[in-house]
């Protein structure tokens, strides 16, 4: 941790600057800028001055998270700053269901062995209903541990997308720790405020809240635990949501959480 | 939190100070005026200065909202506005094609407006297409007074998608074309329009955020050819300034589409 340098002056703030929302992998769809690799993930990281990452595979994503959870971790795992995020699906139970990755208890155990402290959930990709009925004892088990939930907003699912899916899983699973990836850029405030409001444990992830005025409303608001930065590398510019969230009308120490202190705080919170 | 290993003086100097005083930056896609999709925190013209002060954005080029829909009365509070802060914002006139009397009637009267410093096509959202008739008096106009135009435009939209200004830009030569979003998605056919004719630009609202765009733009089109905007007050300058100072292009490419290619294109002296 350094002393973060801002608006001509030397504060004496400790930041740690932590990306939760970045990626990487073999180029599957066409891109841009690929980042194929581990090492170009660090190299990117490092040319922004960005101190650490929750890192997603694309291989999790795109692949299938019964192999591809636990082979991200172990290519990670000689990468102290990239810290692995694990895909869920519908565990197994006494009937068994599909249950790849194992019984919760069993998931949970691999999670400790690997490291890993905060999962996502691609429902739409990967095919389930991520509810109650499907992912209950899971869902209750997160809470249970402090596990945060990474969840895209271009997903979907059993017919509801994006915030219409966090309401719904924060209603029916009171004190999930939801971090809502890649809100924006056309506005959704109108629909994010009220979740915001009635419901304590839900995050914003910033990687494409470019609205004006916006994170410093939200800190007013709601207060700077809720915030978390994040950038969408490498499907999208590293730069921007940095210096966003650099130079957002806030307090010193508002901004340390927002860029890395909120984030290692729910990490570091984590009990497995 | 770490040094960042890129060299650029021009990053170290925003990271640090969040503006530059070597490099006032002009915002060539502003907007005025609340818009139904969306709020806006900073929606007043004192806090869009506000925030272009935070950001060290020297002058912003705008078309009010209200004039995508009412053309007469919005494009006369944009009027108000540059009226009242003439040093901060400049004006586009926005061109509604599904009243072409009226388009005919308002640009015999342009050439004493001198808050409009060009023109503004919305063709998406008008859903009329750039090479329509009715636009055609507003490009033959611009281009005879030499005003450029910018147009929003998106990749594949039947309105105003990078084959139209292909169109567009064949048809009047001498016209300065300004691509909103540069043609958003549809990326290599924008960029070769503007390496290939040398009064179109691309403007970079939106597109910035999308990694590797900006690189790819200054390679094949030259940094001469890109345009800042920001869409505010939509987007935080913050964003887009980011985006360019950390995508793999030079400083003298940043101070091109910060500033140089918009002070060219209004004439503009640099400070």
């Amino acid at each position: 941790m350094r002393t973060l340098r801002v608006s001509a002056r030397t504060l004496q703030v400790s930041v740690t600057i932590l990306d939760a929302n970045v990626s990487y992998g073999a180029v599957y769809t066409p891109t841009l800028a690929p980042c194929r690799t581990p090492d170009d993930l660090i190299g990117a990281l490092d040319w922004a001055g960005i101190d650490r990452a929750l890192v997603t595979a694309d291989a999790i994503r795109i692949g299938c998270p019964s192999e591809m959870n636990v082979r991200v971790a172990e290519a990670l795992a000689r990468y102290p700053r990239l810290e692995p995020v694990w895909a869920i699906l519908p565990m197994a139970n006494s009937r068994q269901d599909t249950g790849e990755l194992g019984s919760v208890s069993e998931f949970l155990a691999a999670m400790k062995r690997y490291g890993v402290r905060a999962l996502t959930a691609f429902p739409s990709k990967h095919r389930f209903l991520l509810d109650r009925l499907a992912c209950g004892e899971l869902l209750d088990a997160m809470v249970e541990r402090h596990i945060p939930l990474l969840l895209p907003l271009d997903e979907s699912s059993g017919g509801r997308a994006g915030w219409a899916l966090v309401a719904e899983l924060l209603q029916g699973t009171p004190g999930l720790r939801l971090v809502a990836l890649g809100s924006g850029p056309w506005g959704d405030d109108r629909l994010f405020r009220p979740l915001m409001r009635r419901f304590p444990t839900l995050y914003l992830e910033t990687s494409r809240y470019e609205l004006d005025g916006g994170i410093a409303e939200l800190c007013r608001a709601y207060g700077p635990e809720r915030l978390i930065y994040g950038s969408g590398y490498p499907r999208f510019a590293l730069g921007g949501p940095l210096l966003t969230a650099m130079h957002a009308a806030i307090p010193e120490q508002d901004r340390a959480l927002v860029l890395g202190g909120n984030m290692l705080r729910l990490l570091n919170e984590v009990m497995l | 939190m770490s040094t960042p290993t890129n060299p650029s003086p021009l990053a170290q100097e925003f990271r640090e100070h969040g503006r530059s005083a070597s490099c006032p930056i002009i915002d060539m896609h502003g907007h005025f005026g609340p818009f139904q999709g969306i709020y806006f925190p900073n929606v007043a013209a004192e806090a869009m200065i506000e925030t272009m002060d935070r950001a060290g954005v020297r002058m912003i080029v705008c078309s009010s909202h209200e004039s995508l829909i009412d053309s007469t009365s919005g494009n006369e509070r944009m009027a108000e506005v540059v009226r009242r802060f003439p040093d901060r914002f400049r004006g586009y006139w926005c061109v509604n094609p599904n009243d072409p009397e009226l388009v005919v009637e308002q640009l015999e009267r342009l050439g004493e407006r001198p808050e409009f410093v060009g023109l503004k096509f919305l063709s998406d959202y008008h859903q009329y297409p750039i090479t329509g008739e009715n636009y055609q008096p507003a490009l033959e106009y611009a281009q005879k007074r030499g005003l450029p135009i910018l147009m929003h435009t998106w990749g594949n939209s039947p309105y105003d998608g990078p084959k139209l200004v292909a169109e567009v830009a064949e048809r009047y030569p001498d016209l300065t074309i300004l691509m909103g979003h540069s043609g958003y998605g549809e990326w290599d056919r924008a960029i070769d329009i503007a390496r290939e004719r040398s009064r179109v630009y691309l403007e970079l609202t939106a597109a910035y955020a999308v990694n590797g765009v900006i690189e790819r733009m200054v390679a094949r089109a030259g940094s001469e050819k890109v345009l800042f905007g920001t869409d505010l007050p939509w987007f935080d300058p913050h964003y887009a300034t980011g985006c360019i100072l950390y995508a793999h292009i030079t400083d003298e490419d940043r101070h091109n589409i910060f500033h140089r290619n918009a002070e060219k294109i209004l004439g503009l002296s640099k400070e």
